[in-house]
């Protein structure tokens, strides 16, 4: 068959010594960055681009792929151990994970996670395989004006799955946008808003904007207040579940990697919402919804599975269409670029061997980090123990060689701390800065496929309604603008309707 | 209650989209068919000032979220003072002399308990960090008044 025979040529390249030296390196580094809270997957992706300058596209995009879901399986230790969430995705892990280590059960929880992570990870692997040549050859017939709707559904779904409101995320989008445009405009040559600065002519760069926005600007919030975090001391003996937690999770375990890898191809979705709708999928389905949030193994399987598959599949929207869904995507987005390789419809064919590639070291990646995650667990609870004011300090170091390294100007370190105060303000505001990043890097492909369709049309801006699929699309993203305001407007009739409490 | 932070947000979101608008009228605008650099920006920046609009509305009206109460801000802001001494001096003083002193700095401030704790995390940090990245990864960093030593 031809899909195993490419699979067999991947696990050629993935099995090469180096390749599985680097997609170690990203194991492990992802499982770190997971169990610590305070440095998420794309700003550690971001700091590790400099260093993937000299290495060929495929071990870059082996390792950066593997910090991102690295990060899945570690996620989940803090949460179950601390009740601090390692990294957004792992938050509804807390609810029943911490109750588990609560009542002596820490070992079958952090094996539940790992496993399910595992779980989820193959069979997106799978999913990513079988689906994304198929959506390639689609996308080979997309339009300019599909381009642009899909774009604009893309940084829709970013901004209403961000926790502020729409409006704020709208806002921040539009500043991305904005700071796409700014160096030599792609079809004129032009230089625009560099003010006259020959630095900007290249643009903001990303790896600055996103050390200072994620990494310095956490610092600044966490520095606020000093936190105090006490790890639950608990033996972690019986790490495997036993025979009744399989009876109740395996189902939750198979749900939740079916529906994660389903939602991390959505543009826009990944790893966060899809762990939020495992859980509730299994506590609506439960028969004994109830025990929910007491330490049911399920709500650990269901999200933990979920997470890990959707952070793979997540890589299904970057290879096929070239639209990153989420941040540490669009990181790994900006590191194919830096190789020279435009990721969309025409990657898998042009670099199969990449392609393939990776795919395979995904597999093989899962299966080092199962490894890592079951027998090594009480390694990485000891990390645990690291006062938050040793990681301040090693967070900073990593931010300012990042940013230094992409241009070797100590500018870049000066930007990184402005674009740090600037990501602690709208932190602060309540504005979110996903949009930002995401819109940034989207922007430029936005303007392109805009005008590109303007230009087919005659100007005519009815073209993105016209043509089914792109209206389609748009149709979508205007419905999710709306549903805010259409929840706003039921609650209010509710509560004035008969019987309603007034406020 | 009018939420201030986000009406002071807003008007900076409003004047930001109009110094653009300005700035991509300069740069030409051109027509749909046959747009100039100036016409992206231009629409992005109309889209901005209508939506900071309807915040600052809702802002005045008291219907936004307002923003998180502030913390103790003198330790954020000795980081960012730092940061920025750091980035001046970097290339003066070398990446190990400087990072070392701002790590120092960094550790004193957040409360570390002993000296030589403070000493051997920074030393050992500021030299690991160098040889890791400028060594083993080639990722060079300016060696500025150590460049003899090898």
């Amino acid at each position: 068959m031809d899909v195993l025979g490419n699979l067999g040529n991947g696990f050629v390249i993935a099995l090469t010594p180096w390749n599985l030296l680097y997609g170690l390196i990203g194991a492990i580094l992802g499982t770190a960055v997971g169990v610590l809270p305070g440095l998420g997957p794309p700003a550690t992706i971001a700091l590790l681009l400099p260093v993937t300058y000299k290495l060929n596209p495929i071990s870059a995009v082996i390792m950066l792929a593997g910090i991102f879901y690295g990060a899945m399986f570690g996620g989940s230790t803090t949460s179950i151990l601390l009740n601090i969430p390692g990294e957004p995705a792992s938050v509804v892990t807390c609810l029943d994970g911490y109750k588990m280590a609560r009542a002596g059960r820490a070992g079958p929880a952090l094996g539940a996670s790992a496993i399910g992570s595992f779980f989820g990870g193959v069979i997106s692997v799978f999913m990513l395989m079988l689906i994304a040549p198929a959506l390639a050859a689609a996308a080979l017939k997309f339009g300019p004006p599909e381009y642009t709707s899909l774009v604009v559904l893309g940084l829709m779904m970013a901004v209403y799955l961000s926790e502020e409101s729409v409006l704020k995320g709208l806002i921040m989008m539009m500043i991305g946008v904005l700071m796409g445009t700014i160096g030599i405009d792609p079809a004129f040559g032009a230089e625009r808003f560099t003010f006259g600065l020959s630095r900007l002519s290249a643009g903001i760069d990303f790896v600055v904007v996103g050390m200072g926005l994620f990494g310095i600007g956490e610092v600044l919030i966490n520095l606020e207040a000093p936190e105090v975090r006490e790890v639950f001391k608990t033996s972690l003996k019986g790490l495997l579940p036993d025979r009744e937690d399989w009876r109740r999770c395996w189902g939750a375990m198979l749900r939740g990697s079916v529906l994660g890898a389903l939602i991390g191809v959505l543009p826009g979705g990944g790893a966060v919402i899809s762990s939020f709708v495992a859980y509730a999928l299994e506590k609506r389905m439960s028969k004994h919804p109830e025990r929910f949030g007491k330490g049911a193994i399920e709500g650990v399987m269901a999200p933990e599975s979920a997470n890990n598959a959707a952070a793979t599949s997540s890589f299904i929207p970057l290879l096929t269409l070239g639209i990153p869904g989420n941040l540490s995507i669009a990181m790994i987005f900006v590191a194919l670029m830096i190789h020279g390789i435009r990721p969309g419809p025409m990657l898998i064919q042009q670099h199969p061997d990449l392609f393939w590639g990776v795919i395979a070291s995904m597999l093989v990646g899962n299966a080092i980090l199962l490894a890592l995650n079951l027998p090594l667990i009480g390694v990485w609870v000891r990390l645990l123990t690291v006062p938050y004011r040793y990681l301040v300090v090693v967070i900073v170091v990593i931010c300012i060689i990042g940013a230094y390294s992409v241009n070797y100007t100590s500018f870049d370190v000066g930007a990184m701390m402005v674009f740090g105060v600037f990501g602690y303000l709208i932190r602060k505001l309540r504005f979110p800065a996903a949009p930002l990043v995401l819109a940034m890097i989207l922007g430029p492909i936005l303007e392109r496929s805009v005008q590109q369709s303007l230009m087919i049309s005659g100007g005519e801006f009815m073209i993105f309604l016209q043509r089914p699929l792109s209206g389609t699309l748009l149709f979508l993203a205007g419905l999710l603008m709306l549903t805010p305001v259409a929840r706003q407007l039921w609650k209010k009739r509710r509560l004035s309707g008969p019987g309603g409490i007034p406020s | 209650m009018r939420k201030t932070s986000d009406l002071l947000a807003s008007a900076f979101g409003m004047c930001l989209g109009v110094a653009v608008m300005i700035g991509a009228t300069r740069l030409r605008l051109g027509t749909p068919t046959e747009p100039q650099p100036g016409f992206f920006p231009f629409m992005a920046a109309v889209v901005l000032v209508v939506l900071c609009g309807i915040l600052f509305i809702q802002a005045f009206l008291g219907r936004s979220q307002g923003a998180e109460a502030f913390g103790e801000l003198w330790r954020p802001a000795l980081l960012i003072a730092g940061l920025f001494i750091y980035s001046v001096v970097l290339d003066s003083l070398g990446y190990v002399i400087a990072t070392m002193i701002l790590a120092a700095a960094v550790l004193r401030v957040l409360d570390a308990k002993t000296w030589w704790k403070l000493a051997v995390i920074s030393v050992a940090l500021s030299i690991g960090t160098y040889l890791l990245f400028d060594r083993l990864l080639d990722v060079p960093l300016p060696a500025g008044i150590l460049a003899g030593v090898k």
